[in-house]
């Protein structure tokens, strides 16, 4: 997997400069919508941007989940590897597609932190990449901002397992559809 | 020697997108394109027909039956990643924002307000496909394209140049052309008038100059 790192905190004004931009950006991310400034700012020193190109495979399902991230520009689809019977990997699904400002890579907050979904770029992605580890601390260090992300983002984790609900919904219509048809 | 026959299936929910991409690509001879509206179809198609070429919209619906689920339509990436897996022989071409140029109404729109119709798209191709980018971990046969609408000011030149510069520098031409002519008219009468001009203050001068030797030539009373 290559990642280009594109922007690094540097020292002085550039780093003002970046954080203020980062601050914006997470601040338009409904996870992180509910805090004030300050708390912004704690989290936008734990932050990392990211390009990654088409195709490219930001987290894999089954890894380890250090880091989670918001998606800045491009798509990402999340997709789930499906199993046949003696374990055979028979190919991915994608469950959802992640657009502009939403989450992904939640399980970096969430024991056993192991990704449930590959994510797979669908174009040009920029992405602000949050450190897991960090946040975690940082969410168990202040309660008033550990409280607001987390109520945030068991709505995505809702989203998600809503969505793949769906989609499994939507398979076995097929298949009744299908033998319908026979 | 006669050209090989290519096969190209083309995997779009929106017919208007399908029949751009065909357009696209069918101008190139000796291809032959199949559409497909949904997944079912398009693996059905990749199955019997082992095409050379699949592009596909990555926001594919999964069937029919299943238009009405918001999250049926990520079935492309999913099909892409079967085909270069179950035919490896076959290129695909992954379009990644179809749906963001094409309306909910499934008509192309136009800047202007109004959308394109199955018709007037025969003229004006209004998307372009940019940035193919081949896929990372399977070179060369999975490649993932940006699509998006070709820009008003490029549709306008390429819609007009032809025509709207004819017509704008003839007009020019016209209008130069009249006023060279009236130039010249009123240039000759110009000349024409100054010309009599300086011969009756050159005549008035001589006459001026002359008016003593006249007197004594003719004399007192003649000359009055």
């Amino acid at each position: 997997m290559v990642v280009q790192d594109v922007t690094t905190y540097d020292e002085g004004k550039k780093m003002d400069a970046d954080k203020t931009a980062t601050i914006k950006i997470l601040k338009e991310c409904h996870v992180f919508s509910g805090l004030n400034e300050i708390e912004l700012k704690k989290v936008a020193n734990l932050t990392e941007e990211k390009e990654y190109p088409a195709g490219a495979t930001i987290y894999q399902e089954g890894a380890q989940a250090e880091e989670l991230a918001v998606l800045q520009e491009g798509k990402v689809a999340l997709q789930m590897s499906l199993s046949a019977p003696g374990d055979r990997t028979t190919g991915r699904i994608t469950v959802d597609i992640v657009g502009r400002n939403e989450l992904f890579g939640w399980s970096a907050m969430v024991d056993p932190h192991v990704y449930t979904l590959t994510s797979v770029c669908l174009q040009r992605c920029k992405v602000l990449s949050i450190d897991g580890i960090k946040l975690r601390s940082l969410l168990g260090a202040n309660h008033h901002i550990g409280y607001q992300v987390f109520s945030e983002m068991v709505k995505v984790v809702a989203s998600r397992l809503d969505d793949t609900r769906r989609v499994l919904v939507s398979e076995r219509l097929l298949l009744l559809n299908a033998n319908n048809s026979k | 020697m006669r050209r090989p026959n290519v096969q190209v299936i083309v995997a779009s929910e929106y017919p208007e997108a399908r029949y751009f991409l065909q357009e696209m690509v069918e101008p190139e001879g000796g291809i032959t394109v199949s559409q497909a509206p949904d997944v079912p179809k398009a693996l059905t198609l990749v199955k019997n027909l082992k095409p050379d070429v699949a592009i596909i919209d990555c926001h594919l619906p999964y069937g029919a039956s299943t238009y009405n689920l918001p999250l049926s339509r990520t079935g492309g990436l999913d099909i892409a990643q079967i085909i270069t897996q179950e035919a490896p022989g076959t290129k695909v071409v992954l379009l990644n924002n179809l749906d963001t140029v094409i309306s909910t109404d499934r008509a192309l729109p136009r800047e202007d307000g109004d959308t394109y119709t199955m018709k007037n798209l025969e003229n004006d191709m209004p998307l372009v496909i940019r940035d193919l980018r081949p896929s990372m971990k399977v070179p060369n046969t999975l490649v993932f394209a940006d699509i998006e609408a070709k820009p008003q000011e490029l549709q306008v030149q390429t819609r007009t140049s032809a025509t709207d510069k004819t017509i704008f520098f003839g007009a020019l031409a016209i209008v130069l052309g009249w006023f060279l002519i009236i130039s010249m008219i009123s240039a000759t009468i110009g000349a024409a008038i100054s010309g009599v001009g300086v011969g009756a203050v050159i005549l008035g001068i001589v006459g001026k100059l002359t008016n003593p030797l006249w007197r004594r030539l003719l004399g007192k009373r003649l000359w009055r």
